[in-house]
């Protein structure tokens, strides 16, 4: 299946240059952001196939085997790059171990690296294979669209319940699954990603908080299980959570701080709960400029294998007044 | 008069998918006596997941004890096993 085939890792260093932890580094965001970008722009066909692949890294001037990015080609589609910092996620969860193991102590000044070895093609393989389902779109004309592109729209309807629950969530943060469709126009190479409804999460064991909201499996699958008995076809496309202002925020209408960002911590739950390309996550809460009672929404998705935020759209009546600059409804009082 | 059957069967061959669905290690082979973390660690690699360390396996909607065994957990061959994290998002 690999070509060329090497094994990444990611070290962390303590400043005397000294190794303190290591662990194995996985280049799936890659391979899927190549695979589906090569599938959109009908360089694959959409049948969950995956073909072969080559990874070839860049170094750093002089410092093999210290990779500066790395190259992806599947077979059929141009071939992609990705810099180092798509490993910034998997970096931090190493810092964040070596911390709880005490290998390295709070506050200490540590870097990490990605370091790239060619893999042993003698090397015991374990009995083991992968298979894919294809992306889940259905074909439809998408002349809204541009050619190449990938938008996220909303109904209307679904942000208000949002914002309405973001709105009522006093001092404990809340998360919902989103759900809906993707339709994809093969001839303009276009996708959409329609949401059409929210279902709540439940709180794993760690519980939640003002300024945390844990998952459990047991979150993931009740919520997934509760949209497939549905039956309307629609599948879970993402996710929301918000950020509740502080105590001061509250009560100055002035406060200028914003609370809507994608934290670290929300990279963890994207990354290994919502690793598909097309999946999103929307944060609401305080937008800086905006009081805390008239909460507003972000939109974050993957890009190049990585975390970025997105525009979307909103569309529907009935809901309100919407502003796309601002994020927000804009149609009620501040109070 | 028989002798009662015995099972000799010491592997087994499991299936595991992310939640989403969207890919699905194939495990063969798999010795009874391995620990359900021991195999979610296989899947992980597998399947390339990033964060591997926060997974959890399901079976038929029940969280399994990552010390417990295949034979223990009572994992039949061809079970289908999903992977699920278990993960904290928020502003802190």
């Amino acid at each position: 299946m690999t070509e060329g085939a090497c094994t990444f890792a990611i070290e962390v260093r303590r400043a005397d240059g000294a190794l303190a932890g290591t662990a194995d580094a996985s280049v799936s965001m890659c391979v899927e952001d190549a695979l589906f970008r090569g599938v959109q722009a009908g360089h694959l066909a959409n049948d969950g196939q995956l073909p072969a692949l080559r990874l070839t890294p860049t170094w750093h001037e002089a410092q093999r085997p210290s990779v500066a990015a790395l190259s992806l080609r599947l077979e059929g589609v141009p071939t992609r790059h990705y810099d180092r910092e798509v490993f910034a996620v998997q970096a931090r969860a190493l810092v964040q171990r070596l911390l709880r193991e005490k290998k390295i102590s709070d506050g200490e000044k540590v870097q990490w690296q990605v370091v790239a070895r060619e893999e042993d093609a003698d090397a015991a393989r374990p009995r083991a294979r992968t298979t894919r389902a294809p992306f889940p779109w259905e074909p439809e004309a998408l002349p809204q669209v541009p050619r190449g592109g990938f938008e996220v729209r909303f109904e209307a309807g679904v942000l208000r319940k949002l914002h309405d629950r973001v709105r009522a969530s006093g001092e404990t943060e809340g998360a919902e699954l989103l759900l809906g469709r993707l339709a994809h126009d093969s001839a303009r190479q276009a996708l959409e990603l329609r949401i059409v409804d929210a279902l709540p999460l439940a709180a794993g064991r760690g519980g939640r908080s003002n300024v945390h909201f844990a998952f459990d499996p047991g979150s993931f699958v009740s919520a997934r299980r509760a949209a497939e008995a549905r039956g309307d076809g629609v599948r879970p496309v993402g996710w929301h959570h918000n950020h509740n202002p502080c105590a001061g925020c509250r009560d100055n209408p002035e406060c200028k701080v914003n609370w809507v960002f994608f934290s670290e911590l929300d990279l963890e739950v994207h990354t290994s709960a919502f690793g598909s390309p097309a999946m999103v996550a929307l944060v609401g809460g305080k937008v800086g400029h905006l009081p805390a009672q008239r909460p507003g929404f972000r939109l974050y998705g993957w890009r190049d294998a990585r975390v970025v935020e997105r525009p979307f759209r909103v569309e529907g009546s009935g809901a309100g007044v919407w502003s796309a600059r601002d994020g927000a409804f804009l149609d009620e009082e501040d109070g | 008069m028989s002798a009662p059957m015995q099972s000799t069967v010491e592997f087994v061959d499991l299936r595991l998918s992310d939640w989403e669905g969207a890919r699905t290690a194939h495990l063969d082979q798999v010795p009874r006596s391995s620990t359900i973390g021991q195999v979610v660690s296989e899947a992980v690699q597998q399947l390339g997941l990033p964060l591997g360390g926060l997974f959890k396996a399901v079976f038929r909607g029940v969280e399994l004890d990552p010390a417990g065994t295949v034979d223990e957990l009572g994992i039949a061959s061809d079970s289908e096993i999903e992977l699920v994290p278990e993960v904290s998002a928020g502003c802190g």
